[in-house]
């Protein structure tokens, strides 16, 4: 017994250093998150306030960083908004046209064709809109699809409209994109054609290049489909004449539009007024 | 007197464990410079006192590590073969008191004394940390970083100590 008292005196850092290494294991050992006692982790009352104290103090280190990141991102915010304004100047921009250009210079009225034909040799549309509805002599009528014609004579609730299809209509036209002019007639063969006349020969066009009206006249604003180049007729000048298939079908005319230009009168008046000079 | 100098060694080593190097990583190791707090125990303290005293610190920065065991198991090991390995290094019969430091050891021995003691606690450190995951060259690439850095910090420290 007392060579056992001896031995563990003698050796007491050993058997202390055994004890603690086992308390150690024991703790290491509880693997298990849920059984760790909240005493031994960052999260007990002492560790977690020692942790907020450093990092009330520490975090001021980072406010230079963090100032620049604010900066940056200040500027990114900035160029965006810029952008999104200027964006926004476009879109009122474009507003302000669009009234200036179609809502206050041209306006639509949609009518309804009730009398047509397209085998005469001059041939008219009767469309249900007259006086009473503003209509008046020379606005334009077109469909979905492109020009039909000018009106010609109004009633009060009725309006006749000189069609595409009457040799007495002279439609100023162009190719589409060039800006080169000539004029629309109808030949009085087939209700589906019609004659491009005096393009000139330098113009460079292709079949299934497309006519439009080119706005010279009050009747019709600019770019006004009409139809497609399908054959060229050679008359040996110095102009071109096309043969033309036009987009809108005259045999199934139904629901058409009445363009009111605003500044139709203004224009006229004008016209009117230089060739009064001459 | 030595045992207060050695109790604000103590906390000082602590304290930076906890708050600034343990947040400090080098390729996966880190500077573990509450060794420092075991490397200069006084050597007058009762063998028995300085392993509990190795235990309480090594569980004290187990609790801010999160790791409850890793530490305390290492830091007593340690401390239960410190004065083992002091006794390799120490010629010097009459230091039986006082803190182990530069001027009581010299440059060379000193040296030699805690790269020993700081590449012990170091893989042991590892090498429990590794039960769960075991990659051999990670391991010892830690273990060599981490020596790097404890003894360079240690040496830094005693240096500065012993200009005063």
């Amino acid at each position: 017994m007392e060579s056992l008292i001896r031995f563990i005196t003698k050796n007491s850092p050993w058997f202390t250093w055994l004890f603690l290494a086992i308390l150690s294991i024991v703790l290491l050992c509880q693997t298990n998150p849920y059984h760790r006692s909240i005493w031994f982790g960052s999260a007990n009352f002492i560790t977690a306030n020692v942790y907020d104290l450093q990092s009330s103090v520490t975090s001021y280190f980072g406010l230079r960083q963090a100032n620049d990141e604010m900066l940056e991102g200040m500027g990114l915010l900035e160029t965006e908004n810029l952008a999104l304004r200027q964006q926004l100047q476009e879109y009122q921009d474009l507003e302000s046209l669009h009234r200036d250009s179609l809502k206050h210079q041209y306006r639509y009225l949609i009518a309804h064709v009730v009398g047509n034909s397209i085998n005469q040799a001059e041939n008219y549309i009767t469309i249900d809109k007259g006086s009473t509805d503003g209509v008046h002599q020379d606005l334009g009528v077109t469909d979905q699809n492109g020009v039909i014609g000018i009106v010609a004579k109004v009633s009060s609730h009725y309006s006749l409209v000189l069609s595409v299809l009457n040799p007495k209509l002279r439609l100023s036209v162009m190719l589409k994109n060039t800006e080169a002019f000539g004029s629309l007639v109808w030949d009085g063969k087939d209700s589906r054609y019609a004659i491009f006349e005096d393009l000139p020969r330098n113009v460079d066009y292709k079949n299934g290049d497309t006519i439009v009206t080119t706005g010279y006249t009050s009747s019709f604003p600019k770019n006004i489909p009409v139809g497609r180049i399908v054959d060229t007729f050679d008359g040996g000048g110095s102009f071109l004449t096309l043969h033309v298939e036009l987009f809108s079908n005259f045999n199934r005319l139904n629901a058409v539009h009445v363009i009111f230009n605003e500044e139709q009168e203004e224009r006229d008046q004008l016209q009117a007024s230089v060739n009064a000079n001459n | 007197m030595s045992i207060l100098l050695y109790i604000l060694w103590l906390l000082l080593a602590v304290v930076l464990q906890v708050l600034l190097f343990n947040h400090l990583s080098f390729f996966g190791g880190v500077a573990l410079v509450y060794v420092i707090a075991l490397l200069k125990a006084p050597v007058e303290i009762n063998r028995v006192l300085q392993i509990v005293m190795g235990f309480l610190v090594g569980f004290v920065v187990d609790i801010f590590c999160n790791t409850p065991g890793m530490h305390s198991l290492t830091a007593v090991s340690v401390m239960a073969l410190r004065d083992v390995i002091l006794h390799l290094f120490n010629d010097d019969p009459e230091f039986k008191s006082g803190l182990v430091t530069m001027q009581q050891l010299g440059l060379s021995a000193y040296a030699r004394f805690s790269l020993s003691i700081i590449a012990l606690h170091c893989l042991l450190l590892y090498i429990i940390e590794s039960f769960t995951l075991f990659n051999f060259p990670v391991l010892l690439l830690k273990v060599l970083i981490s020596v790097g850095l404890t003894f360079g910090f240690c040496m830094a420290f005693e240096f500065a100590a012993s200009k005063k």
